[in-house]
């Protein structure tokens, strides 16, 4: 019985077993299949590996385009105030980025073009600048410009269409997966997809054109080759006022009063941050929190519960144990073997149990010898002997009701025989 | 201790923090008022170690009847005892309202009255009565420790005697006897191969009996008169174990064998039989040997009241060892035990032909009637009802099977359903007797 339940149950699970394999498999392979940017490799100028951008690099050093690596936002920053000229900065992965401190007011010189590839929505909301995610796509996809951009339209079709950005400003490119919005003097492209820029991608369609246009646009590129969250000092609470703005955007100073003017700052309250819980002598704010009348209250009930327990856990008396009989019926022995049959479908055995039987009866009440034959029995009972052959030794049953059948016939023989009311007339 | 009062004499206090100013004072307060006066309470109640209590009652119940225990608390103390108690039997001594509630002044006495219906024969003890003394405003009370109490308590132990449904054919087998013994004037005179009297011919008599020398002595024709055999023994045999212990119907077997014992043991004293009683399992449960014919009922009957079957296979070579005792007389052996295959043909085989040299056997098999009723097929049956009734088929042709053997050993095998079983036993002792092969 439970051998087919289980043959049931594996119908129904089987199914979805192999669907759940398929699709944990194809997540899995997916999330192989997606570069890394913790890889020191993905997108670096520097890296001929499939996921590096040193034919980008090449491509835009023929381009007569100077490409500046930095491997830190603030060396970055430093980079792109010492040089006089706007430059471009390209930020590989803007997830490890301090996006907040880039998109603040005067971090980065106007008319600096900023690139960044494809930041997702959790590092759009730390940054000042109003983009937001509008969707992801499963994989990177080929799109048409579908713009007037002319770096777009003269890339033509280029795989970009990862993640889509809004706002839609007019200006976006293949289907909003280019974008570029200005803020503050500066202009803030965003890609969909790390394609265009890799290696391996650059090659195809209008990747390499549109990579190209998009960092060609200035003469230097400060490419910043970041692979590990930065960990960037806390703002102090005014950072503006000791910022040097107005010396940086006249030359080229030594940027470096930032930090140094917040430090002094942040000393002192950052050992400040934890001493609540040094101070001891200040109340427990929970306590001040209710009227002294709650906790009285309080207490006073649990205190009543306290005694309801007591009052109720002495007993008058303990309950009283003495061994009991046994419960196990006679005929248990007997109804096990039954259901043994029946679950090994022995029905040619439990068949032939129920003739021997009749046979013994019969040949008891016909006053025959113990084991006579048939024949004896058809003889001495006035019936054909086949009729009694077939009832008593026929074939064994295929089925349920095949067995009941012939049952039903060996008892109704049986009756027949034994009870001459309804039996068979004598001849 | 203090009562679930005294918790709510605290809980009563509750909105005093909230309502009154002070609201630490407030809760002090309670708690101290609370407290006083349980402790007012406890130092009140009445002592308990002034309390005497006794027991009467009942000493004997059959199964099925209801007995009555009466439980006397006396106040020896100087002071009133408000006390609430509680009379503790075994579950199945089946007791009602076990909690009572007594209000005891100084020198007083007060009864108890416990109503037992038993649901099991054997020994059922009054365990423990636990004493509670309260104080006047119910808010805290005395009691002592467990092994204080069961000290206090008078130990009473009810003896229940096990059931005996075929009291209801008892007039009947009687009567039978009283064929047998000639009593009863039914077809001339009683049966039996023991010379009675002699007395004079009347018409009807068998001419066979008449006492030619005794005819010549008396000038008249006289004839003898004959009886059964009185003073033979007849020796119950009751099988406590595992067999016995499975359920035929509601009860366990060994029930149906004690039915079937007494009813034999009844009969057999009725006819001037000795009667004695061996029950035995692993050990020798029971034995009642010897003493007269009309102290011998009572005490069968009460060691037949303490039996339990025990989960053990019987050892029968223990039963060969009594029955085999040189000065044993020869006797009427009725063995009451189940004919499953396993102990029979290797507990009780091996010596059956031995004690059916010295004795007459009888092997008495309480079946089960679910068997038989199982064996039959129903009007619509499913498979599963066809391959129960060849599981049945199966267990009655194995039983068949040990009749046959021990048949062939010397027995004389009775092998009846638990609702006539008690009958027919009684009905073999009565041929037995009837035709003197006892």
């Amino acid at each position: 019985m439970t051998a087919r339940v289980k043959r049931r149950r594996l119908r129904v699970v089987v199914p979805f077993m192999v669907l759940i394999a398929l699709v944990s498999t194809t997540l899995i392979v997916h999330a192989t299949q997606q570069p890394d940017p913790a890889d020191s490799d993905f997108l670096s100028p520097v890296s001929s590996a499939g996921i590096g951008s040193g034919v980008l690099a090449g491509r835009l050093g023929e381009r007569g385009v100077t490409v500046d690596r930095q491997t830190g936002l603030t060396a970055a920053l430093t980079e792109l105030w010492r040089g006089g000229d706007p430059a471009t900065l390209f930020v590989t992965t803007p997830d490890l980025a301090d996006l907040d401190q880039l998109s603040r007011p005067g971090a980065v010189p106007p008319l600096t073009r900023v690139v960044m590839v494809a930041p997702s929505e959790e590092s759009l909301v730390t940054s000042a600048w109003p983009l937001h995610v509008l969707g992801t796509r499963w994989t990177t996809g080929v799109a048409a410009p579908g713009c007037a951009d002319p770096v777009a339209s003269t890339a033509g079709p280029a795989a970009v269409n990862w993640r889509r950005y809004t706002p839609d400003t007019g200006a976006s490119c293949y289907g909003d997966a280019l974008l570029t919005v200005v803020a503050g003097g500066v202009a803030v492209t965003v890609v969909g997809s790390p394609d265009p820029f890799r290696n391996d991608r650059i090659a195809e369609h209008g990747n390499a054109a549109l990579a190209v246009g998009l960092l060609a646009q200035t003469s230097r590129v400060v490419w910043l080759d970041l692979h590990q969250r930065e960990v960037t000092p806390e703002p102090s609470p005014s950072p503006s006022s000791t910022r040097p703005e107005p010396e940086s955007s006249s030359s080229a100073p030594d940027a470096r009063p930032r930090p140094t003017g917040g430090a002094p700052q942040q000393t002192p309250g950052d050992p400040a941050a934890p001493p609540p819980a040094a101070q001891p002598d200040e109340p427990n704010p929970l306590t001040e929190a209710f009227p002294a009348a709650f906790w009285a209250t309080l207490l006073l009930v649990a205190l009543a519960l306290l005694a309801l327990a007591a009052a109720a856990a002495r007993r008058l008396g303990t309950p009283v144990a003495e061994p009991l009989l046994s419960r196990v019926p006679a005929n248990e022995t007997m109804l096990g073997h039954a259901r043994l049959y029946q679950r090994s479908r022995a029905r040619g055995a439990s068949l032939d149990l129920l003739r021997g039987a009749a046979r013994r009866r019969l040949a008891a009440h016909l006053g025959l010898p113990v084991g006579t034959t048939l024949a004896r029995i058809a003889e001495q009972s006035g019936l054909e002997e086949d009729d009694v052959r077939e009832v008593l030794a026929g074939v064994h049953p295929d089925n349920d009701s095949e067995l009941i059948e012939a049952a039903l016939a060996v008892q109704q023989l049986e009756r027949d025989i034994t009870s001459p009311d309804e039996g068979v007339q004598q001849p | 201790m203090i009562t679930r009062r005294f918790a709510a004499l605290l809980a009563l206090g509750v909105p005093l923090p909230a309502l009154l100013p002070a609201p630490w004072l407030a809760l002090g307060g309670v708690l101290v008022f609370a407290a006083g006066l349980a402790l007012i309470d406890l130092v009140v109640a009445g002592p308990l170690d002034g309390l005497r209590l006794r027991r009467d009652g009942d000493r004997t119940v059959w199964l099925g009847n209801p007995a009555r225990a009466t439980l006397t608390v006396t106040n020896t103390g100087g002071r009133s005892v408000r006390l609430s108690l509680r009379d503790s039997w075994v579950p199945s001594a089946g007791a009602g309202a076990l909690r009572h509630e007594l209000d005891l002044p100084p020198g007083e006495s007060r009864d108890v009255t416990t109503t037992l219906t038993p649901t099991r024969h054997g020994d059922r003890p009054a365990v423990r009565v636990t004493l509670r003394s309260l104080g006047p405003f119910g808010l805290a009370y005395r009691q002592r420790r467990r092994s204080w109490n069961e000290q206090v308590t008078p130990a009473w132990t009810l003896r229940v005697l096990p059931r005996f449904p075929s009291r209801r054919i008892l007039p009947e087998k009687l009567a039978r006897i009283r064929v047998l013994d000639g009593a009863v004037v039914t077809r001339g005179r009683g049966h039996g191969t023991e010379f009675d009297v002699l007395r004079e011919y009347v018409v009807g008599d068998d001419v066979r009996s008449i006492d030619w020398r005794a005819s010549a002595r008396h000038h008249d024709v006289v004839v003898r008169t004959w009886r059964p055999e009185r003073d033979r023994r007849v020796y119950c045999v009751l099988d406590t174990g595992r067999t016995a212990a499975v359920r035929v119907g509601d009860a366990p077997r060994l029930d149906a064998a004690i039915d079937a014992a007494l009813l034999l043991s009844v009969l057999a004293s009725r006819a001037d039989d000795r009667v004695d009683l061996l029950a035995l399992d692993t050990a020798v449960r029971a034995r009642v040997e010897g003493g007269g014919h009309r102290t011998q009922l009572p005490r069968l009957i009460d060691a037949m009241a303490s039996l339990e079957p025990a989960l053990a296979e019987t050892d029968f070579t223990l039963l060969g060892r009594e029955l085999l005792r040189r000065d044993r007389k020869r006797s009427l052996v009725v063995i009451f035990t189940a004919l499953d295959t396993a102990p029979m043909i290797e507990g009780l085989l091996p010596v059956l032909p031995k004690l059916a040299a010295r004795h007459k056997i009888i092997v008495a098999g309480v079946r089960d009637p679910a068997i038989s009723r199982l064996a039959t097929l129903p009007s619509a049956p499913t498979a599963a009802d066809v391959h129960a009734a060849a599981a049945a088929e199966r267990v009655l042709a194995e039983r068949d099977r040990v009749r046959d053997v021990l048949s062939h050993s010397g027995a004389t095998v009775v092998d009846t359903d638990a609702d006539t079983f008690a009958s027919r036993v009684a009905d073999v002792y009565l041929l037995l007797k009837a035709t003197g092969r006892l």
